[in-house]
């Protein structure tokens, strides 16, 4: 008896989509970051605004393409290491089109202006249950597949799918609840600092658990997969995971340093965001010593390239973050552009570039075929590398210059500069940041092209190959 | 020293609400479980069954669904 066949469509979907929505999304952030550094951009536009636009931004990278390219590679990964096909093609594709749903509802309304004023949950209320429809359905969907798989272990990398779906759900419930004054209009049934400490409860474990956890996953299976090694060390997967699982909740409150939040909140939240570093660490070390003895791969296999510098960017990153989250750094950090350079060396840097690396990967297993050009793989992954290099630079120069203009004193203990001159002094980083956007964003036009005549050609032969066969029989 | 020490782990148990009991429930609970998880992972006679599994995806990866009878789990054993 054979079994049914894996759902490898649902996973072309998504992984096309997550194509689309990374122009798109990396796109408005080019047009964003070129309004900061040339306000005339904005053409006074309310809907071209940058307040706007921004949410646009945050939400197709990290809900359009982030989700997509999640959704794309755990029912990659779910069938192929539990060896069945999915528990339900109706829920995945109910958990396609009800995400385009909610990404095309976010595209329309958040530049008409309706939002919830939450970072990275800006969504109106009726998008948020939307949201949570979906997102249940692709979490039960993947739990009952782990239910019927036909091997005993889970391999770990479902595990740390499995945690972003239960932690996601929870966090985007309680941060998401509301009560609805119109169609698009609610207020938060949480005030003042318990607000504020749960829209950064959720946002930080939207980043931990999101970006992070699930991204992880898709490290732990990609990395080894085109490498061809056995992961390297699996007792470090697993305390990877659990020290991630029990410590990365705790961290929000570090968002928090030097406001109405109590004070020992925010030390705690620092606390573990330095014994983070451990595990983080483990992680990185983890996923880049699977290349012991194939280091050599490198020279020749550009998609490897992609997924091992995103681990030196999670590296990086995971260290870069705990120090700011420390008091004495904070209060130079905070509220500065060095935390928008921190948090684009986890998005482009990490995030981005494990999804490049897997996606590539992908593309070349579902459509049984090589990609159309490697050469622009690799070309593709210097203009990430130089895009990411040069947005952050940018961003740690501007941030710790605003940092320090901000708290200069003169000798009468009146402060040293005016806001608007601190303003004044970021435009050349700022420009800098557009142009190295701008590459970032011309790589992801060239992926998608890639892509596009990849799968084209690929389609076109498997047809020929088709009518062939036909005519022979 | 020792001083500072105490201070740092001083508690005003009557005036603790019950958010602040929830809290400390749930920090001894972590601090304990993650205890147990390091001892375990790390514990040598751990070390072959765990990383046994570093092959899952070398050995156990399929292209295609397992085209077996079983409706139970099939055990696979690592050597």
């Amino acid at each position: 008896m054979e079994s049914k066949p894996y759902n490898y469509d649902i996973v072309k979907w998504f992984l096309v989509m997550a194509c689309v929505y990374f122009v798109i999304g990396t796109g408005v952030g080019v047009w964003i970051a070129s309004e900061l550094a040339w306000p005339v951009l904005n053409f006074d536009n309310p809907y071209l605004s940058f307040g706007r636009l921004r949410p646009v931004h945050t939400n197709v990278v990290i809900f359009a393409f982030g989700g997509s390219t999640l959704m794309a590679s755990a029912y990659y990964i779910v069938q192929r290491t539990c060896h069945t096909a999915l528990w339900s093609d109706k829920l995945a594709w109910f958990t396609f089109w009800g995400w385009n749903l909610v990404i095309i509802g976010a595209i329309i309304t958040l530049p008409m202006g309706y939002t919830q004023s939450k970072e990275y949950a800006e969504m109106e209320w009726p998008l948020d249950i939307l949201i949570t429809a979906v997102w249940l359905a692709y979490t039960y969907n993947f739990i009952m597949t782990l239910a019927i798989r036909k091997v005993s272990h889970i391999y770990v990398a479902n595990w740390f799918f499995l945690a972003m779906m239960i932690m996601i759900t929870y966090l985007h419930v309680v941060n998401s609840l509301v009560i609805p004054v119109e169609m698009w209009k609610s207020y938060s049934i949480f005030a003042g600092v318990q607000d504020a400490m749960i829209q950064w409860w959720w946002g930080h474990n939207a980043v931990g658990f999101f970006l992070t956890a699930g991204f992880l996953g898709i490290m732990y299976y990609f990395v080894p997969k085109q490498a061809n090694r056995p992961v390297y060390s699996y007792r470090l997967s697993v305390i990877h995971y659990w020290a991630l699982i029990f410590g990365y909740v705790w961290l929000g409150a570090h968002h928090l340093q030097y406001t109405a939040l109590p004070d020992w909140t925010g030390s705690l939240g620092a606390a573990i965001s330095l014994a983070m570093i451990i595990p983080s660490w483990g992680g990185a070390i983890n996923g880049m010593f699977t290349l012991s003895g194939a280091w050599d791969k490198l020279r020749t296999d550009y998609i490897l390239r992609f997924l091992i510098v995103s681990l030196a960017f999670y590296a990086m990153s995971t260290f870069e973050g705990p120090v700011m989250s420390a008091k004495t750094v904070n209060a130079l950090s905070h509220y500065t552009d060095w935390t928008i350079g921190h948090v684009h060396a986890g998005a482009l840097g990490w995030v981005a570039m494990v999804s490049i690396g897997a996606i590539y990967h992908m593309v070349e297993k579902l459509w049984d075929t090589k990609l159309y050009s490697t050469r622009l793989v690799n070309v593709h992954f210097w203009m990430a590398t130089l895009g990411t290099a040069i947005y952050i630079t940018a961003m740690w120069v501007s941030g710790i210059m605003q940092g320090l203009m901000w708290r200069a004193y003169d000798d009468y203990g009146n402060l040293a500069y005016t806001f608007v001159e601190s303003v004044a002094q970021m435009h050349p980083y700022y420009a800098m940041r557009a142009i190295g956007g701008l590459i970032f964003f011309s790589g992801a036009c060239l992926m998608l092209w890639n892509v596009s005549v990849t799968i084209y050609l690929a389609t076109k032969t498997t047809a020929r190959e088709a009518a062939n066969q036909a005519s022979a029989a | 020293m020792t001083i500072q020490l105490l201070e740092i782990f001083s508690m005003d148990i009557h005036n603790m609400a019950l958010a602040d009991w929830v809290g400390v429930t749930v920090t001894v609970i972590t601090f304990f479980a993650l205890t147990i998880a390091y001892s375990k992972v790390f514990h040598p006679k751990n070390k072959e069954s765990l990383e046994a599994h570093r092959y899952h995806l070398i050995d156990h990866d399929r292209e295609v669904p397992y085209w077996g009878r079983e409706k139970k789990p099939t055990r696979i054993r690592h050597k």
